[in-house]
């Protein structure tokens, strides 16, 4: 993923580039991206959209398939 | 898929899409799903992918198996369940899950569980106050014995997901964050919307609405300080939106339909949330088994339910945070009168959310830049 839009002081929408750089100034926002990343990497990886996997939805909703090595495998 | 393993359940949600809203189809259905059925849901998959090559790269299929409680099938029916997928399914790369409230866990379950390669996820809605709503069938709460089994499975299921939380208006969520970040030491959790349709919605739902955005507001500010460490879907599906990615749920940026439903009498449903919308004819007239799958999904009701997915309201198409909620969990924008040409119930909490998260991640990266750059200065002048 390459930006993401977030708003400035002002309440103006901004789009900022998620650069190596600016992950790494930023650990918090750094480790969601790397999460997220991984899993559009695995449902690409099987061909599977989010929603058809773990087939999960509401209460119940796409259940964090992973193990104990955190895998978030979906 | 989500396979509903038993028709009943052992607590009583005040909440609950199931038996709460007005269908009753549950009466009739068998209390818990034959070893015939699990056979025909493993003949329709056969079927469906019969002939592909699956020599370099597995077809994965997941198996959620829900209920009610699906722990209510008793041990020995759970294994003999979990057996005929995992041998029936045997050429697939098959995830099972299994959504429960957690009250009958114990070693031996998890034993089962790690037997069959069962990843365990729980309901509870947070701490004590903030799970008031999930009694058991005689009035009991039942937060004590279910943090107790929480523990358990963290320490011995090899495969613990993690928990999922229904938001209670009235509790505060940033006291939800830390109890399952902070006391549970959770590293996966999510928070769901509640169900409502515009036909049942609670008499003081402005107040409620309200409430519900407070709750998520408070979320947020909880978990983002630690979001290194517990991973909360709603918020990251909020944030891949954000990217211009793609959301992981259905109540915010759903561009499709998620699943399919298998009931205890193998009857083969679009989405088992649906039963909340009233008037909704979401019957699909067809049951597990060779073939099934393709003849379900030709069938009108899931048609219908494919193309409302996407169908927005125009008060969405017109709304400047359409891109990432696109109008909500379906069934939030339900009504008798008009289906589902409206916007979500839970709109003005949707659209605050996320201008809120928009307003944090700014302060977050403003601050992280800040701090960085000061520190550089101070770096330099030494």
């Amino acid at each position: 993923m390459k930006s993401l839009t977030i708003r400035d002081d002002n309440g103006t929408l901004v789009k900022v580039d998620l650069t190596p750089e600016l992950l790494k100034e930023v650990p918090n926002l750094n480790s969601v991206i790397e999460r997220i990343e991984a899993i559009r990497g695995n449902a690409q990886n099987y061909g599977n959209s989010y929603e058809r996997s773990p087939g999960h939805d509401r209460y119940h909703d796409r259940l964090p398939d992973h193990n104990k090595n955190h895998s978030r495998s979906t | 898929m989500i396979v509903k393993i038993h028709s009943r359940c052992n607590l009583a949600c005040d909440y609950c899409y199931m038996y709460t809203k007005g269908d009753d189809d549950w009466k009739h259905l068998p209390k818990r799903m034959s070893l015939d059925v699990a056979n025909d849901i493993c003949a329709m998959y056969r079927s469906h992918y019969a002939g592909i090559d699956q020599s370099e790269n597995r077809i994965r299929i997941s198996l959620g198996l829900h209920g009610g409680e699906p722990l209510l099938v008793g041990k020995q029916h759970f294994r003999r369940l979990a057996a005929v997928f995992r041998t029936g399914l045997s050429e697939f790369d098959l995830r099972l899950t299994v959504q429960t409230n957690a009250t009958l866990v114990d070693e031996e379950w998890i034993d089962i569980f790690n037997s069959y390669g069962v990843t365990v996820a729980v309901s509870l809605d947070g701490p004590a106050n903030a799970n008031a709503h999930r009694p058991d069938l005689k009035g009991a709460e039942s937060t004590e014995k279910v943090i107790r089994n929480i523990k358990l499975l963290a320490t011995s299921a090899r495969q613990f997901g993690g928990v999922i939380a229904v938001i209670n208006p009235d509790a505060n969520g940033g006291d939800v964050v830390r109890f399952f970040s902070d006391e549970l030491n959770l590293d996966w959790f999510d928070l769901l919307l509640p169900d409502h349709t515009y036909d049942q919605l609670p008499g003081n739902w402005d107040a409620v609405s309200a409430n519900t955005l407070e709750y998520l507001k408070d979320a947020f500010d909880a978990w983002l300080p630690r979001a290194s460490r517990s991973s909360c879907r709603f918020f990251e599906s909020l944030i891949s939106m954000l990217c211009g990615s793609e959301s992981f749920v259905d109540s915010l940026g759903s561009s499709g339909l998620a699943h399919i439903t298998v009931e205890t009498d193998g009857t083969l449903e679009p989405n088992d949330v649906t039963r909340i919308c009233n008037g909704f004819d979401r019957k699909t007239g067809m049951k597990a088994g060779a073939g099934a799958w393709k003849l379900m999904k030709s069938a009108p009701a899931y048609q219908t339910m494919v193309n409302e997915v996407g169908a927005l309201s125009s008060t969405c198409t017109r709304c400047e945070h359409v891109k990432i909620c696109r109008g909500g969990h379906m069934t939030h924008r339900y009504r008798l009168s008009n289906g589902f040409d409206n916007p979500s119930v839970h709109c003005s909490t949707l659209a605050g959310i996320i201008e809120h998260v928009q307003r944090g991640l700014g302060m977050l990266v403003s601050n992280s830049l800040n701090a960085a750059r000061n520190q550089n200065i101070a770096v330099a002048r030494h």
